[in-house]
């Protein structure tokens, strides 16, 4: 059955054959009567050594290259953004004319700007500002979300039925126009920006969170804890909540790299962080008006928004293999 | 005596990544024209897989044929091309599934997906085949089925689905037809319909039927045959009477004896077999049923004992070192 | 079926005036009236000019003065630029945009689909890790990337196609290409992951046990169920497609409604930003109208509820 416009999962809760302990994830998509494991469903069961659900999750991921070195990757990142400025003599915001429009070159690892600032202490101290917003705002975002969507899905009826309208009426709203607006409204800085992206995008992860619960809800383990006496809250946070864990996870990762873009967008605009601190996006700015003769000071933060958002992809998709492995290979 | 199905040694395996899922290891059945076979066993035995490498429905990686002949009228099927084998299937040989909601495509409609086959393989017109998918509904016990034609599968109810999945099947007459689980996914009141309903129509339309179950209950009343399958293997075959009369294999016992029975005054706990299903990547060593056996000894754990017939008669086979009446003296 | 659609359309009516409303509401928020930027007018003029405008009276009047007139098409004159009506200048934006948008969705529809499926038909050949790799840096990179790449090479060095303005077609190739790869590239890992998942469902069995043949099961069981999941996500995308432009038209110096969005925002000029932003909405609930009818096409359960 579709969800709402939300998920599209197309199951018959009936039909899952794996036996639900509070950790084990339900399986959501579909597979020919387990001959795809050789009808060996039950067979999981058997295996000597005790297997936690995360640990499973932990060595799939391990497995997946792409997703270990984007990981690698954004551990970098964080290194370079954090001891990044120590590692040079310039200040992010000293000014010098005569090395202004420099490559890389031994001295400015990563060059000038048109203003002569090392580039290298710059680009570590934007890197600072773009993921602080990023996954500040994708945590507002989760968190706003979840909370909306589970308490929509789980007490279900009327209540759930009027927050759902309201999402769908928000839904009409155009993300950029107001995010555009909301800052021209409370000024530039970190704070309105996190608001800016935060305003709009909790809207999906509550729908996916609230699409989870609602599926979850049907199976029976839910009426077992209910039939033994389970209040309701225990039933949220001990049954439901643990098994969206990895919906939430995965969205978190898809959705850090899309308030990056978000933030630089913005920034790009005109309505970002002031000079002379400096974000992603601003750097970008800079560098766009000297697009024709001096394209590096554009191309340099492009290529860091570029890759570390791939980067941030790779991991999400890595994680969500790891979690459910059954919709991918092995067919 | 040709038989309309023959297997062979039939050994399917799966090449996954963690590691090779030994299915179906050796298997050999007939299926003779106009009768039934009865497969029974627990679930991830292997008789789906079985039943569906008959027809290679079965992914091709990471699954293989690794052994075994498949005749069907005398055709060697494992080495058909994909052609051949289509024209085969829905045709001559014919399936039906476990799960009528998902086995049916959702957006489209019944009498659509109730012509496709004949339009295909006997070459009607769309009235004409429209008109036949209404006498086969009548003749499945779909009422006002004319009406119905234009419906879509989620307006039936679960036994109505399985009905139509069932004259879907019978479209083009088929000479066998497979029904792998078909009433588990239903309320029992309802099964004992649908099994009615198979064992009338196979009167009626005269054709071989392959019935695959772990429910030894549905079986009884309408098989000739049985075959016992466990871990991938055959521990038993005979025909029903027999079986359920004089069951050799410490497996059928047990089976057999975990039904509760209408005509028991004492109480007494639901007998169950101990221990958990086999793992097909490494199954055990000898006879694959030693690890949950009560009469196990050292040779079980050894050799595997061969699909034999046992002093009962050459009709009934066992595979096992100490079937019940050699453990009787 | 046509009970939903008449449904889904006068549902799209309370959407629109919320949406209207909580822009309106936005406006009025920002501190400072449209008179009171520059040149510091005596209290007087600036009192008279509200009254003008209508600007004194409460909200809800505003409003309903506004929607009142909206409805006639008339969505008030420009505040800074003298004597021109909001609709005349979002009039000449519109088309701009929209065309911009329809194209890079056409061009991502185009290629981004079938390239979804084929890599998902040649699950796990070297076509398909091919399609993965291509998709995922297409989407990954954003058009703030795309399009200074795309000028600095098209443009400045290789002089193949101009990177400014619109109009003859010349010019429209490379904003829609800007725009149109990120499209692309989703709808590609879209359209793959629908049909590896419809391709393990057991009617896709069934039909195989059918004995159909392998195009017609793809074409007729495979294709349409895979589009259900394609519309539902991607269909709300198309709202965002008009929004998107955004940069795209700034970048570009296209004269669309996000080069005159953001102006207006800055200098006050509540009428056009006002009308902008409903026009935007009402482009997006259309959109999400227009993708609802269609997955009530495509999917028949969803009618019968």
């Amino acid at each position: 059955m579709a969800d709402d416009r939300g998920l599209y999962t197309g199951d018959n809760p009936k039909h899952t054959s794996y036996p639900e302990d509070a950790g084990h994830l339900p399986e959501q998509s579909k597979l020919a009567t387990g001959a795809a494991h050789g009808g060996a469903e039950a067979g999981e069961l058997l295996y000597p050594e005790q297997r936690t659900l995360w640990g499973d999750v932990f060595r799939r991921y391990v497995r997946n290259q792409a997703a270990m070195g984007a990981s690698a990757f954004l551990f970098l990142l964080l290194a370079y953004a954090i001891i990044g400025p120590y590692l040079r003599p310039y200040g992010f915001a000293d000014i010098d004319y005569s090395v202004a429009h420099q490559l890389p070159n031994a001295d400015h690892w990563m060059g000038t700007d048109m203003f002569g600032r090392d580039l290298f202490v710059r680009m570590a101290m934007a890197s600072r500002v773009s993921l602080l917003v990023a996954v500040a705002a994708s945590g507002i975002i989760l968190a706003v979300g979840v909370i909306y969507g589970s308490v929509a899905g789980f007490f279900g009826g009327i209540l759930d039925d009027g927050m759902m309208r309201f999402v769908d009426i928000l839904y009409g709203l155009p993300y950029l126009p107001f995010a555009i607006i909301l800052l021209v409204i409370l000024g530039g800085g970190i704070g309105p920006m996190l608001l800016a992206l935060a305003v709009v995008s909790w809207l999906t992860p509550s729908r996916l969170v609230r699409g989870q619960i609602l599926t979850l809800k049907q199976n029976e383990y839910v009426e077992a804890g209910r039939a033994l006496g389970a209040s309701r809250g225990r039933i949220m946070f001990r049954h439901l909540l643990p098994n969206t864990l990895g919906i939430i996870v995965i969205a978190l990762f898809l959705e850090i790299p899309a308030n990056i873009i978000g933030e630089a967008t913005l920034s790009f605009l005109g309505l970002g962080i002031s000079a002379p601190n400096a974000s992603w996006g601003t750097m970008a700015l800079e560098g766009y008006q000297g697009l024709r003769s001096h394209p590096w000071l554009i191309f340099l933060p492009a290529i860091f928004i570029a890759v570390t958002v791939l980067a941030f992809n790779f991991v999400g998709d890595g994680f969500r293999d790891a979690i459910d492995p059954r919709t991918r290979e092995t067919r | 005596m040709s038989h309309l199905l023959e297997i062979n040694n039939l050994r399917t395996h799966f090449f996954t990544r963690e590691g090779v899922v030994h299915a179906v290891d050796g298997i050999s059945y007939t299926v003779d024209r106009g009768k039934t076979l009865g497969i029974v066993g627990e679930s991830g035995c292997g008789k789906s897989v079985g039943a569906m490498t008959i027809m290679k429905l079965i992914p091709m990686p990471p699954g293989r044929i690794v052994e075994g002949e498949i005749l069907f009228e005398g055709k060697e099927l494992t080495k058909a091309s994909e052609r051949q084998l289509q024209s085969i299937r829905g045709n001559d040989i014919a399936m039906i599934f476990q799960d009528p909601m998902t086995s049916l495509n959702p957006v489209l409609r019944i009498g659509y997906q109730l012509t496709e086959g004949m339009r295909i393989h006997l070459g009607m017109s769309k009235q004409e085949a429209r008109e036949r998918a209404v006498e086969l509904m009548d003749a499945v016990g779909i009422p006002a089925a004319r009406n119905r034609l234009d419906d879509y599968p989620h307006q039936f109810s679960g036994g109505m689905r399985q009905r139509a999945m069932i004259a879907m099947a019978l479209s083009c007459d088929p000479k066998l037809l497979i029904a792998d689980e078909p009433t588990t996914a239903l309320d029992v009141t309802i099964q004992a319909q649908i099994i009615d309903l198979l064992e009338q129509l196979q009167d009626e339309f005269g054709m071989a039927m392959l019935l695959i179950t772990h429910d030894l209950g549905v079986v009884a009343g309408v098989s000739d045959d049985i075959v016992v399958m466990y871990a991938g293997k055959i521990v038993e075959q005979t025909d029903t009477d027999e079986l359920f009369r004089n069951p050799q294999h410490p497996y059928t016992e047990a089976l057999l004896g975990s039904i509760p029975r209408l005509d028991e005054t004492r109480r007494r706990e639901l007998a169950n077999i101990p221990g958990l299903p086999p793992d097909l990547v490494n199954p055990p060593s000898g006879c694959r049923f030693h690890p949950r056996c009560s009469h196990a000894t050292q040779i079980c754990v050894d050799k595997e004992p061969p699909l034999a017939p046992h002093n009962g008669g050459p009709g009934h086979l066992v595979a096992c070192w100490h079937y019940r009446d050699s453990r009787e003296k | 079926m046509a009970k939903y659609i008449i449904r889904r359309i006068l549902w799209t009516i309370p959407v629109l005036l919320t949406v209207i409303l909580f822009s309106f509401l936005l406006m009025k928020a920002i501190p400072g009236g449209p008179f009171t930027r520059e040149v510091s007018l005596p209290q007087q003029i600036v009192d008279n000019l509200n009254e003008k405008y209508g600007l004194d009276d409460p909200w809800y009047i505003q409003y309903a003065r506004y929607i009142y007139h909206a409805v006639q098409g008339d969505l008030g004159v420009s505040m800074t630029q003298r004597g021109r009506t909001v609709t005349s200048i979002v009039g000449n934006a519109f088309p701009v945009s929209m065309q911009l948008g329809l194209g890079s969705f056409t061009l991502a529809l185009i290629i981004g689909v079938p390239l979804g499926v084929i890599a998902a038909l040649r699950h796990n050949s070297w076509a398909d890790y091919l399609a993965i790799f291509v998709a995922s840096i297409g989407w990954a990179i954003p058009v703030i990337i795309i399009a200074p790449l795309l000028i600095y090479f098209f443009s400045v060095r290789w002089r193949w196609f101009p990177a400014f303005g619109w109009g003859d077609t010349e010019r429209m190739v490379l904003p829609i290409i800007a725009l149109g790869t990120g499209f692309t590239a989703y709808f590609a890992r879209l359209t793959r992951s629908a049909m590896l998942e419809t391709l393990q469902q057991d009617y896709v069995r069934t039909a195989k046990a059918k004995g159909l043949p392998w195009g017609k099961v793809v074409w007729r069981h495979v294709l349409r169920n895979s589009l259900i999941p394609v519309v539902t996500q991607a269909g709300p995308l198309l709202g965002f497609l008009v929004t998107g432009s955004f940069l795209t038209e700034y970048i570009f110096s296209i004269p669309g409604m996000g080069r005159y969005f953001v102006d207006s925002v800055t200098n006050r000029d509540y009428s056009i930003v006002l009308g902008l932003a409903v026009i935007l909405s009402a482009v997006i609930v259309f959109a999400n109208l227009v993708v609802d009818i269609l997955y009530g096409f495509l999917d028949p359960r969803i009618r019968y509820d």
